[in-house]
């Protein structure tokens, strides 16, 4: 059995998939099955689907940030190895991108089967980016819903304990 | 999506490159430098390809064989269903499309450019992903790309 990789090994495998002379080659790909099938190809993506949780972990952070987004053949291997780590994690990861439509060209595509898989729903291949719209806006919307409810929270203790602080007000006059 | 409707009047979901696309396409179109690097690309890993149109994010292999280059289709189905009837591989004719699979799925389709005396196809043209359009023979094409599977031809 071979030895499980480090941090800096997965650090070092995601740095060289990033490089466009490693990369390139998804160019070549017309639609998303031929793209998948080159993805796998390349150095190490399959050990990287099989390796574990924490490369999901170390993936995921790349996605979000638009310095990786402009790599869009890197973004399409990271795609396609988060769509091996479904978690709640890639859920959250993936949907306010997906709402943003932040991913274009084959991109949509690969976002939203790794989305649709992390809150397992199955769709047809017609119909996959569409519903993971359709469902991501739900978790952004509850989100948002959540951080207003947080934050009203929030308000109202602040006030609460602004009015504790302040000192009472004489009602004599 | 836009619509692009097969001879039957039927609408087929397509994209084009666009600032703000619909999903899925590209929002821009390459640069002159890029479609330079593109053609070194190329000529470095498939010598014996000869560019036939420019490298384009615009359209694909399906748009290229089924759709005139009108712009990047995911889905061919409906074409090949609508506008074409299969005919034996041995009796190509000049501007029939060969459709290549790979593991039981369409991977991509080429337009017959030349045929031998015998009916079998010689050489081709097709658009390679966001790469240019290319001539070569039936068996060279990228890896990803398969084999050739089936011959289409258009309904009179």
């Amino acid at each position: 059995m071979s030895r499980k990789m480090s941090a800096k090994a997965i650090e070092k495998a995601l740095t060289r998939l990033a490089d466009p002379a490693v990369n390139s080659e998804i160019y070549l790909a017309s639609t998303t099955t031929v793209a998948k099938d080159i993805i796998q190809s390349l150095p190490g993506v399959k050990r990287l689907r099989k390796e574990g949780p924490k490369v999901a972990q170390a993936v995921l952070p790349r996605v979000q940030v638009k310095q990786t987004q402009k790599n869009e053949n890197f973004l399409s291997i990271a795609l396609h190895i988060l769509e091996a780590y479904p978690s709640d994690e890639v859920k959250f990861g993936l949907a306010k991108p997906i709402v943003d439509h932040r991913f274009t060209g084959l991109n949509s595509f690969l976002a939203a089967e790794t989305f649709l898989k992390a809150i397992g729903i199955e769709a047809a291949r017609a119909d996959v980016v569409a519903t993971a719209l359709r469902e991501a806006n739900k978790i952004v919307v509850k989100d948002k819903k959540t951080v207003v409810k947080d934050k009203s929270s929030q308000q109202a203790a602040t006030n609460i304990q602004k009015r504790g602080k302040r000192p009472a007000r004489s009602k004599a006059k | 999506m836009a619509v692009f409707r097969t001879s039957s009047g039927r609408s087929v979901s397509h994209c084009h490159v666009r600032p703000h696309p619909v999903d899925p396409c590209a929002a821009t179109e390459w640069s002159s430098a890029k479609r330079a690097h593109w053609r070194e690309y190329m000529a470095e890993h498939f010598p014996n390809s000869v560019e036939v149109r420019a490298p384009s994010r615009k359209y694909n292999c399906y748009g290229y064989a089924y759709a005139h280059a009108h712009g990047w289709f995911e889905e061919p189905d409906s074409f090949i269903e609508d506008d074409f009837t299969e005919v034996p591989m041995n009796q190509a004719r000049r501007g029939d499309v060969l459709v290549y699979e790979k593991s039981g799925e369409m991977t991509h389709a080429a337009i017959v450019k030349e045929v031998n005396n015998n009916g079998t196809i010689r050489k081709l043209r097709s658009k390679w992903g966001q790469l240019a359009a290319v001539i070569h023979r039936p068996r060279e094409v990228h890896r990803a790309y398969g084999h050739p599977a089936r011959l289409l031809r258009r309904n009179a």
